[in-house]
């Protein structure tokens, strides 16, 4: 691990207090992550997180700063990756309010918990760390209900104890976040998954490089897969997480690749005449959706089976058909197309070929997938002028803009459905932004070294 | 409880091991699945996975595209742009580049060697893969009036990077209307 060097520095509870003071703040700049790794010769900026809008309904709860954990080089504190997850959930409103002395276990909040109410939180979380061998730690974690308790005034929610490596302790805390969310919401976390996106660096000479990058949810361990001289596109993630899907410009000519996220290694699915775009997996990873235009002089929707590599047509005719995505029984397909003239969302029943509009409000309605619930999809969306990110109920039409920029693109759902996270425009730079569904929590991850896009959110990794 | 306790633990092992598999093959794509082994050096190009090894660069390969054969091809049929571009949403070639057109045209029929690449470009706004189909619209319109001219559809390559290359930093209109483009790249010459 001697390769790896953390040079930078995070000031990262000055955003918190803020937060404590002011919940109608309209930035806060949370530097959480201004650190920069380097591996061998390369030098990789993490995503560094701004909350730019405020937080309205959200549990209040105190994780408290775990024992042991300032002799971590972790880049930022244990406890601090877990707060700043569930806050970037906007259903949770986690502090670190001061103590004095310290509080070591579940059982001593139980029985102070008339102290903890008093502090406006209805949930604690404590934890201790502790160096149990060589780059090994034992943690320790603890959650405390303060008002459901049935027999007691209080519930331990959780208990428990880890045994991990320092290199998978940022894992560690991600996993202690996904634990404390499925507890206090009932819905399973997203913080142990990661994003992929295209990063577009110049290099010394000038010249425009462009890099598959993976990273955690938080933009944290960001790694790239994939460095080129020539555009890549349309990252997508298999079902189960372990490969990506993507469109590589590295020939001068498009050709659609994927790669095996862990080792690095990938193969060459399609490189046909013409367009090979917009891949798509199957939920049952069994297949690809992709646009190609052969020797037409427009994309028609194509389904790749990747065990045989029998290809079969979807689409055809003389439009603009691209960006499919599968309806999550993988029954049918959603996916763009000019064919009434602008660019509208349409669905094609993979069974008999059926195909309807989808999209009636808005001039321009493109980039549509469908969140876990089958019933809803994430689009972007031109109502006028403005592009931004709108999620439409298919039953009844009803579009909603989560987002109001005007230049926003690429949305993809975390796998629980409960954020987006898209590519916008700031200072003539591209970055990733995440809002939550109801619109109320948006923050924004820009990249120190270069314009970020494209990102694609992992399922669930395990 | 336990079987968390287990997961988080052997994840850490299956980190190990990965890193070492990545190092090991720091300087090649080669596969522990054949299919995946497709040896990815070619075009300045570099693969690694999320192994603690295996991230590396070069330098990068190529310029921008009007270098070299491009070049040479343009100064000698008198033109300083070998570029059609195009008007809001339209792939619609505008009269006053019949002139490019028809001295490519005359250059491609006269060497039946060369090959032209037609790169389709549109501005930033919208979807980026329905740029693509957009870039391709603009590319296979100037492929068909080199075509209506007698040149040989063997010489043209139509490709589209759709909004991936703008032709000039900026996000003003000006600078999109000089994205919205096709440019005649010479990938051969006779």
């Amino acid at each position: 691990m001697n390769h790896l060097a953390i040079i930078g520095t995070f000031l990262c509870d000055e955003g918190k207090e803020i937060l404590m003071l002011n919940r109608h703040f309209l930035i806060i700049r949370l530097f959480l992550l201004g650190i920069c790794f380097s591996f061998a010769n390369n030098a990789y900026a993490v995503l560094d997180i701004e909350l730019t809008n405020g937080v309205t309904q959200s549990i209040p709860m105190a994780v408290l700063t775990f024992q042991g954990e300032n002799n971590l080089a972790l880049g930022q504190p244990f406890s601090a990756v877990i707060r700043h997850d569930l806050n970037l959930s906007g259903q949770f409103d986690a502090r670190n309010p001061s103590l004095r002395g310290e509080v070591g276990t579940p059982e001593a909040v139980a029985m102070n918990y008339q102290y903890w109410r008093g502090q406006s939180v209805d949930d604690v979380l404590v934890g201790r760390i502790q160096p149990v061998g060589f780059h090994r730690y034992q943690v320790m974690v603890g959650l405390v209900d303060l008002y459901r308790g049935t027999t007691a005034p209080t519930k331990i929610l959780i208990n428990e104890q880890f045994n991990v490596s320092d290199g998978d302790l940022r894992g560690l805390a991600h996993h202690i976040s996904d634990l404390v969310y499925e507890k206090l919401t009932g819905v399973k976390g997203i913080f142990s998954t990661r994003l992929a996106y295209v990063l577009v660096t110049q290099t010394l000479e000038g010249k425009k490089q462009y890099s598959l990058q993976v990273s955690d949810v938080d933009g944290y361990r960001p790694r790239s897969i994939l460095i080129s001289p020539q555009p890549i596109m349309s990252p997508s993630w298999s079902p189960d997480g372990k490969q990506v899907a993507y469109v590589s410009f590295e020939s001068k000519l498009p050709e659609i690749y994927i790669s095996n996220v862990t080792t690095g290694q990938r193969r060459k699915i399609t490189s046909f005449p013409g367009i090979n775009g917009a891949p798509e997996w199957s939920p049952d990873g069994s297949r690809l959706a992709v646009a190609l235009s052969m020797k037409q002089s427009n994309p028609n929707i194509y389904l790749i089976h990747l065990g045989t590599g029998q290809l079969t047509q979807i689409t055809r005719d003389n439009s603009i058909n691209t960006e499919p995505a599968f309806s999550p029984d993988g029954r049918s397909l959603i996916f763009t197309s000019d064919r009434g003239g602008r660019p509208q969302i349409y669905q094609v029943n993979l069974g008999t070929l059926e195909t309807k509009r989808v999209t009636f409000n808005g001039n321009y309605n493109a980039s549509a997938s469908f969140l876990p619930d089958a019933k809803n999809i994430v689009l972007l969306h031109r109502g006028d002028t403005l592009f931004n990110i709108a999620v439409m109920d298919l039953k009844n039409g009803t579009v909603k803009e989560l987002t109001k920029a005007g230049r926003d693109e690429s949305p993809s759902a975390a796998p629980n459905g409960k954020v987006i996270v898209y590519a916008t425009r700031v200072n003539g730079k591209g970055v990733l932004e995440m809002v939550s569904m109801d619109g109320n929590v948006q923050l924004r991850l820009p990249d120190l070294l270069g314009t970020v896009q494209e990102p694609a959110w992992s399922p669930y990794m395990s | 409880m336990m079987n968390i306790k287990r997961t988080v633990m052997g994840f850490m092992l299956g980190v190990t091991s990965v890193g070492l598999v990545a190092c090991s093959n720091a300087h090649k794509s080669a596969g522990l699945e054949d299919a995946y082994g497709d040896g990815s050096m070619a075009n300045g190009v570099q693969t690694a996975g999320l192994g603690e090894m295996g991230q590396y660069r070069g330098d990068s390969m190529h310029g921008s595209w009007m270098d070299g054969m491009t070049r040479q091809v343009a100064n000698q049929l008198g033109v300083n742009d070998n570029t059609v571009y195009f008007a809001f949403d339209s792939s619609a070639v505008e009269e006053k580049y019949n002139y490019i057109v028809q001295v490519n045209a005359n250059y491609l029929k006269a060497h039946p060697s060369a090959h032209l690449r037609l790169e389709g470009n549109t501005d930033p706004k919208g979807s980026r893969e329905y740029n693509i189909g957009l870039g391709q619209r603009r590319a296979s319109s100037v492929e068909q009036r080199l075509m209506a001219l007698g040149v040989s559809s063997q010489q043209l390559t139509p490709v589209s990077y759709g909004e991936e290359r703008p032709a000039v930093p900026g996000d003003t209109e000006e600078a999109y209307a000089l994205d919205r483009r096709v440019n005649l790249v010479y990938t051969r010459i006779g």
